[in-house]
């Protein structure tokens, strides 16, 4: 590549084609697209990484067998376990608990307190996490928190659109639960000090998302999950909540017929710890540090679909597990950010999506699968996309179309994130349109479970992104963050409940590792892969192929 | 490569070598020098510190959270040679510079007080007694100057000593709690918590 001549941030020849989208910027002002129809929508999935030939296969093994997963998911599945059995002594616990959370997202965090609200004592509870308490998807949610309370809307909409959203496949109990505790979720969120944007007179600020009929949408201006996340885990922290970092679980115990606790391994020191416990809820998040289909992500570090495997394991059942959910407008550049989230709310405040013409080419909220596959049409089979440096292709998100429809000075005041984000490397998003390309971004499917988060496995319980059902086989922006707070107060309340019948400590065994293992055999699954992987490996190559093991 | 249609998945996953299975040296182009706490690697231009790390052959256990900006995990001090000036930053949302030497502050060691949300009172009575130490600010402008968030640390501070509860939160409310405020502050306070 040659010496590149940079101007606002962006090489010489880009610049040219943000003349273009400036230039036919007031001219789209008043246009939009019209929505697709349901066979143009078909048409344009068919360059969906979700549907496109290839990428998965089917499961071989366990409850779920014959079912599609990604590669990367099925790799994971069909992997041996990080230990033998041997190596650990289950004999004698390092604690017992009557409650084991493994996760503290936003999910896990609200499981503890609402565990503890309802009379679990605070030191039968233990949290743990992989990384800090809070190193998490949540933390990232940007654009919001979807909750029916207007009189324009109800439950029974959300419901609607969430399951429409779904293309008809999410589990209907479950999906029921999420809409109708929606608003007493938004009341507790406030109650403990969550600033909502909020309008002159008081109310909610509440703005549209792709597949919604009713603007329901609560935010935090783009800092929704750090505010969300700031304020439950400020609760946690006063209840004096037991939490662990840098301990994930690297397998979960069983007596053979119910979890009973967990095998815990200290990133750190690299020995481990057994947890006894009465009740476990799982709420590990999502998958996205996978990179399914070579995408780049916007999860964090530790998504790493850890929680799927060790229930699976356990024989926990799965569902949607053929589906991913890719963000439309991941970051496409400067090559720093790829990947990196451009909350849907932009597109929800007026941003167009623009192609190297200058002409906005989709309605700007349609599902995301749909908007993400339009755009890796326009660029890859119209060929209408705008090159990188590094080879990336994407279409510009015209950002400063924001400004023009609601004043300047919005983008500062609503995303100041993200203009920060831009701004450290030296772009203007108030004046130039951002590149963006589909990213990887949520799990949609996981594992299931009832209307309180009860897994078909006694003892366990899902709450979070690792759950699957709500969303079905696409999720709604905003029906996430929800996802976590309502099934994180129900899998504590339930736990609970569950406590209150004089729940005795389980044996610990790990046979059902062992016998996952057998199957493995018995399915000729030769592999050197192990799961959960913790963490991905982004080293150099030149250094990894240099590597030696001498203490 | 030939068949056009099922190739579109092999180009983009192509496209995305970069940052979804580490850097090849054969595309680097431009090389620079920096020193990772006192040690000399030579990695390519246009990472961040984050990346940069990652492809002289660290592996983050600690300072590394979210990769994006949110979580405050990546916290990072460093100097430029021939520069006297201390500076701060995200790992994960800076890029190299040449001559950049750093080390990671993955942990702050601070006070954060218990209360009960149900029964503080707005005003200035809570601070007095939860972060009574938020009198001695000697108003050096220290902590603001260590925000990479670009808050007024000490303007927040500030409110918090009038009471003015509304506009602390208000000026802090971007923060990300990654702790540098509270490692420069010479009357050692705990501002993040
Ligand atoms: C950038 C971004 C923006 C988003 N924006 C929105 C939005 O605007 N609205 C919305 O509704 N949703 C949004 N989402 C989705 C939503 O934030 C997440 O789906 C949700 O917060 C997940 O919460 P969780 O508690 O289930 O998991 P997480 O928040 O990911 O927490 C899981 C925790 O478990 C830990 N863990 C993992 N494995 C183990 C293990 N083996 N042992 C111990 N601990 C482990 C992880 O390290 C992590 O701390 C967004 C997601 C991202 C990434
Ligand atoms: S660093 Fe400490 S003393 Fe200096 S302005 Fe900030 S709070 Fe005050
Ligand atoms: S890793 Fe979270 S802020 Fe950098």
């Amino acid at each position: 590549m040659a010496e590149l001549k940079f101007i606002g941030g962006y090489p010489e020849y880009m610049r040219k084609f943000i003349d273009i989208v400036n230039k036919t910027r007031a001219k789209r002002k008043d246009y939009t697209p019209i929505a697709m129809t349901m066979e143009q929508r078909d048409e344009v999935l068919k360059v969906h990484p979700d549907y496109a030939p290839g990428g998965k296969r089917s499961i071989s093994i366990g409850l779920n067998k014959g079912d599609m997963a990604p590669n990367e998911v099925a790799d994971l599945i069909e992997a041996y376990p990080l230990i033998q059995g041997n190596e650990v002594d289950l004999t004698k616990p390092d604690l017992s608990v009557d409650l084991l959370i493994i996760g503290g997202g936003l999910a896990g965090t609200a499981a503890a307190v609402w565990a503890n609200d309802k009379g679990v004592d605070k030191d039968q509870i233990l949290l743990v996490n992989k990384l800090r308490h809070g190193d998490a998807n949540s933390i990232m949610a940007e654009g919001g928190t979807q909750a029916a309370d207007r009189e324009n809307d109800s439950p029974a909409r959300h419901f609607l659109d969430a399951i429409g959203g779904g293309h008809f496949t999410n589990k209907p109990d479950v999906l029921r639960a999420l809409v109708e505790d929606a608003p007493l979720i938004m009341k507790w969120l406030c109650d403990l000090g969550a600033i909502f944007d909020r309008e002159e007179d008081g109310s909610f600020v509440e703005k549209a998302g792709g597949g919604t009929s009713r603007r329901r949408m609560h935010a935090c201006k783009d800092y929704t999950g750090l505010e969300e996340l700031r304020v439950i885990r400020d609760e946690f922290r006063n209840r004096e909540i037991p939490y662990l970092e840098y301990y994930p679980v690297i397998e979960l115990l069983t007596d053979g017929s119910r979890v009973t606790g967990a095998v815990l391994y200290n990133l750190e020191t690299g020995d481990y710890k057994i947890i006894q416990a009465k009740a476990t809820i799982l709420a590990t998040g999502g998958f996205g540090r996978l990179h399914v289909r070579g995408f780049p992500t916007t999860n964090h570090y530790g998504a790493t679909c850890d929680g799927v495997v060790l229930a699976y394991r356990a024989g926990a059942k799965l569902r949607d597990t053929d589906t991913v959910q890719y963000h439309p407008t991941g970051a496409a550049y400067p090559q720093q950010i790829i990947g990196l989230l451009l909350t849907e709310k932009l597109r929800g405040m007026g941003a167009q999506p623009v192609n190297k013409n200058g002409e906005a080419f989709v309605f700007p909220l349609e599902p995301r699968d749909v908007e993400a596959a339009s755009f890796i049409r326009e660029c890859y089979v119209k060929e209408n996309g705008i090159v990188t440096p590094t080879g990336m292709r994407g279409v510009w998100l015209d950002t400063p179309m924001i400004e023009l429809k609601n004043g300047e000075g919005t983008i500062e005041k609503s995303f100041p994130g993200m203009f920060r984000m831009f701004n450290r490397f030296d772009l203007d998003i108030r004046k130039d349109p951002v590149l963006v390309f589909p990213t990887l971004h949520y799990q949609n499917g996981g594992v299931e479970s009832d209307p309180w988060g009860k897994t078909n496995v006694d003892s366990l319980w899902v709450a979070g992104e690792v759950s699957g059902g709500i969303h079905g086989k696409n999720r709604l922006m905003g029906n996430s963050t929800l996802d976590c707070l309502v099934f994180g107060r129900r899998t504590g309340i339930s736990v609970a409940e569950y406590l209150k019948s004089d729940v005795k400590h389980g044996k610990l065994m790990l046979e059902h590792m062992k016998n996952y293992v057998t199957m493995l055999k018995q399915a000729g699954i030769d592999t050197t892969r192990k799961a959960p992987i913790l963490l991905p490996d982004y080293r150099g190559k030149a250094v990894l192929a240099r590597m030696i093991d001498v203490f | 490569m030939p068949e056009k249609d099922n190739n579109i998945m092999d180009k983009i996953a192509e496209s995305n070598k970069s940052v979804v299975t580490g850097i090849d040296e054969k595309d680097i182009e431009h090389w620079i020098t920096i020193s990772i706490l006192g040690s000399e690697y030579k990695v390519p231009a246009g990472l961040t510190i984050m990346q940069a790390m990652e492809f002289a052959g660290y592996r983050f256990v600690r300072s590394c959270g979210c990769r994006a900006g949110f979580c405050g995990a990546c916290t990072t001090v460093y100097r430029i040679v021939g520069d006297y000036r201390l500076k701060t930053a995200m790992a994960c949302q800076t890029r190299v510079e040449q001559g950049m030497y750093l080390t990671q502050i993955p942990f702050t060691p601070a006070e954060r007080a218990n209360y009960d949300i149900d029964k503080l009172s707005p005003g200035i009575e809570p601070f007095l007694t939860l972060y009574p130490e938020i009198l001695r600010c000697l108003g050096c402008n220290s902590c603001t100057k260590a925000c990479p968030q670009d808050i007024d640390v000490m303007e927040y501070i500030a409110a918090g000593k009038r009471g003015d509860v509304a506009l602390m939160a208000e000026l802090s409310f971007d923060c990300i709690q990654w702790g540098l405020c509270a490692m420069r502050c010479p009357a050692e306070l705990a501002q993040y918590n």
